[in-house]
């Protein structure tokens, strides 16, 4: 036991604030390496079409794949039933006022399941492109959604999130005209906060670019990934 | 809004590394007593912000006295240092501020900079202990402070 001393001492630190989820998230990480099973992300502004586009993406990729979804949202298990149409195994989690996924919530949700039965996880974060941004969630790949009815300069309003993920999603591509996106300008917004940003354009309702997309997880899914020594 | 659950984490960190360093007093049986005559007072209490870390520096400012006024440490004032966005840019072969995490574009030569090599931190950098905590048997009428 310390008595009172009169000089102020500083402790330096120099630690993440987010430790102990970075901790989580990259002991998932070593987890799903080691059962095989490739995680995929997915954050997007609330009704950007992530659950559409997750379910159409469930029902193709089940076809030859064992697929599964984690999907959170704030107080209702309705997406849970939506991605359940696919057929492919789904679990809610309710974050309740929380405004994102945490890694330790992943890991709870995932519970028993057994991971060396999987060949693709998908985890739907809850609708925010602020929240999300900071937490690893030991994913492998991180999808971020932009619909063609929200503003092109998004990407500009939340640099933080496109910084964070690989590759950006238009989604609805099928109504643009409709809506008067405006295509180059879209573009350009993620350009300038993310050079060189991979983008695909896809629509769930119709099928458009959900190929290409598959395509593109295959590709990302079978290339090595680094591993931790 | 998450800067309360980023807030209530920092608080968390502060009182493991404190604990870590052995700066909270339990008594014999290992029950804390009384943390306002254990814990040590804190004084500054300074984070890195990254301007792409996602957090909000007001805001995090605006939450950080919830978090701590719900947990067992004693007074704290957090100091936030901003950290600008920094890439580096293959066409001049040398880092580089920018003046806004919007374009990520070297200000010099207009290249294109994906890589980046500051404005992500999100990181306590150190505490300020004012005073240790005497013997839980030291009168202290107001251990609160402002």
């Amino acid at each position: 036991m310390t008595s009172s001393t009169a000089q102020p001492r500083i402790l330096e630190v120099r630690t993440q604030i987010l430790k102990k989820n970075d901790v989580t998230a990259r002991s998932m990480r070593d987890r799903f390496r080691e059962a095989g099973v490739f995680v995929t992300s997915l954050v997007s502004s609330p009704g950007a079409g992530k659950t559409t586009f997750l379910r159409e993406l469930l029902r193709r990729l089940g076809q030859t794949q064992r697929v599964a979804a984690l999907v959170g949202d704030l107080a209702t298990e309705n997406d849970a039933k939506r991605l359940a149409e696919s057929g492919a195994p789904v679990r809610q989690i309710v974050t309740g006022t929380v405004c994102h996924l945490e890694a330790d919530m992943v890991e709870q949700a995932i519970g028993d399941w057994n991971l060396h039965e999987l060949d693709h996880l998908f985890v739907e974060n809850v609708g925010n492109l602020v929240c999300p941004s900071s937490y690893d969630l030991g994913e492998d790949l991180r999808l971020v959604l932009l619909s063609t009815t929200e503003g092109e300069d998004k990407p500009l309003k939340y640099p933080t999130i496109f910084n964070t993920a690989d590759i950006a999603i238009i989604t609805k591509i099928d109504i643009a005209d409709v809506v008067g996106f405006d295509r180059a300008a879209a573009l350009a917004s993620i350009e300038s906060v993310r050079p060189g940003m991979k983008v695909l354009e896809v629509s769930a309702k119709t099928g458009q670019g959900m190929e290409e997309f598959l395509a593109y997880l295959g590709e990302r899914a079978a290339s090595p990934r680094p591993v931790k020594d | 809004m998450h800067e309360l659950s980023i807030a209530q984490s920092l608080v968390e960190l502060i009182e493991d590394e404190l604990s870590r360093r052995h700066m909270t007093a339990e008594t014999s049986d290992g029950e804390t007593d009384d943390p306002s005559m254990t814990r040590p007072r804190l004084g500054r209490i300074v984070v890195r912000v990254g301007e792409l870390s996602g957090v909000v520096p007001e805001a995090l400012a605006s939450a950080f006295p919830v978090a701590i006024a719900h947990s067992t440490l004693r007074g704290g004032m957090l100091s936030i240092e901003p950290v600008a966005v920094t890439v580096f840019c293959p066409a001049c072969g040398g880092e580089r501020e920018l003046p806004s995490p919007q374009r990520l574009r070297c200000p010099t030569c207009d290249a294109p900079t994906p890589q980046i090599a500051a404005g992500r931190e999100l990181e306590l950098v150190s505490i300020e202990v004012l005073d240790e905590p005497a013997q839980p048997t030291v009168n202290d009428s107001s251990p609160k402070t402002t």
